[in-house]
């Protein structure tokens, strides 16, 4: 038997799923009716996926703590808010679960989709040439400096894949089309702004497959690759600078700039060695020279051969694991329509030959 | 004319009392802004949905309404073991 404490706290619980539920099953029910959440449904129900989404909002510990709930509403004087509030933040909490789940949904059943989502964020994150803003749960991508034209319609997939089609091209990246499609926001009176991101997303990779129909094939796969790829070296670059950094400038006195520099080096070269599928496509001396004024090949030898070798080592070897780990095993599979299985296949194998 | 924050809308439209004293105000802005109408608009069909899956689940107390659940799960009493300890 349990305690009234316990039944109390039990059917708080049973009221809190019930309510989590009704949102995210409101929030689902939205996003397929404006068409954003089509094809990853696998036939299931709004209401079944509205129970995926929350399922990690209700994880316990051992304890019986909700340790998301109560990291999420720790950080606000919960005492001090109202109802409305209280209901507004657990709604901002469960549509950011329906996006992740909806995300994780489209990584699984459209992996191509999903990278040109993450691949999007990423840029934005680097460019800063957009702001993404949550609007009802659903975000959305804002041109910088931008005036809001809060009474225009909002572009749908439709507008923005007839503008993408005079100007997209087939070897552009993900950065290069969110700087065209912010020219064409800031030139265009028609429509507001701002634009969802899920509007966005595949009508970028519509590019991309037009661009795969015409061309016969495999270069969707393969430019998301290197994109992808490129991506990692950075992240990878930064992680090994991090981790080094204390040994190297600390405790070795290494000039903080030099080693910098180092990494600016080769995260150079391994961009290029990627890009022009070969390993050392550039000397490392040649791309630590940009960042070292007037630095001899001598000295290069004498001071800085040895350490920038085995840190390139150690990136190359990091970046080999998380090639291997990372979503772009996926590519192996090639689940997705349209995909060729024997395109990802094959750049797999060519960084890693390339890497060794 | 700057547009309303989502958050002030969306508690406008749940009747949050902090935001009612704001009620002329908002009204005024609503009453001049597509937008942001649009935005309250969507909001509070939003929130009549809710009510009305909750309502469609038959288990439910009747009390378990958007307005009302918040009161009870997040209810300041103590009684071990509670959600916010």
């Amino acid at each position: 038997m349990c305690g009234f404490g316990e039944y109390l706290h039990r059917q708080r619980i049973e009221e809190l799923v019930a309510l989590s539920h009704a949102l995210a099953v409101t929030a689902l029910r939205r996003r397929k009716f404006d068409g954003s959440m089509k094809d990853i449904t696998m036939g299931l129900d709004c209401t079944d996926l509205a129970y995926d989404c929350i399922a990690e909002i209700f994880h316990r510990d051992r304890d019986g703590n909700l340790l998301q709930l109560q990291a999420y509403f720790r950080s606000f004087p919960i005492e001090e808010l109202s109802n409305q509030t209280l209901l507004s933040h657990l709604r901002r909490l469960i549509a950011s679960k329906v996006n992740d789940s909806m995300f994780r949904a489209y990584g699984e059943f459209d992996p191509s989709l999903s990278k040109i989502i993450r691949n999007i964020k990423l840029a934005i994150d680097t460019l800063h040439n957009f702001t993404m803003e949550d609007r009802f749960g659903e975000s959305f991508l804002v041109p910088l400096d931008c005036v809001r034209d809060t009474k225009l319609p909002i572009g749908g997939y439709e507008e923005v894949m007839r503008e993408l089609a005079f100007v997209g091209r087939s070897t552009d990246s993900v950065p290069r089309l969110l700087s065209k499609l912010s020219l064409w926001l800031h030139q265009q009176t028609m429509y507001r702004k701002a634009l969802p991101l899920m509007t966005i997303a595949p009508a970028f990779r519509s590019v991309y497959t037009i661009r795969d129909a015409s061309e016969g094939g495999e270069k969707m796969d393969a430019s998301l690759f290197t994109e992808d790829a490129l991506i990692i070296v950075e992240a990878v670059c930064k992680e090994i600078h991090q981790e080094m950094l204390e040994w190297y400038v600390k405790r070795k006195g290494c000039d903080p700039v030099v080693f910098a520099a180092y990494f600016l080096a080769i995260e150079h070269s391994l961009r290029q060695s990627i890009i022009e599928s070969m390993p050392n496509a550039v000397p490392l001396y040649d791309c630590l020279r940009p960042h070292l004024v007037a630095l001899t090949k001598d000295e290069y030898r004498k001071e800085h051969r040895k350490i920038l070798e085995y840190l390139t080592r150690m990136c190359r070897q990091r970046l080999q694991e998380r090639l291997k780990e990372g979503d772009l095993l996926s590519m192996q599979s090639g689940q997705s329509a349209g995909r060729s299985p024997t395109a990802g296949k094959k750049e797999i194998e060519e960084v890693y030959e390339m890497l060794g | 004319m700057k547009c309303l924050d989502e958050r002030i809308i969306e508690l406008y439209v749940l009747g949050d009392n902090e935001i009612i004293r704001r009620k002329r105000s908002i009204e005024a802005h609503l009453r001049h802004c597509q937008a942001c109408r649009e935005a309250a608009a969507a909001m509070s069909s939003f929130y009549a949905d809710v009510e009305s899956e909750l309502r469609r689940d038959a288990e439910l107390p009747a009390k378990a309404l958007t307005r009302t659940v918040p009161n009870a799960v997040f209810a300041r009493q103590p009684g071990p073991p509670t959600l916010y300890q």
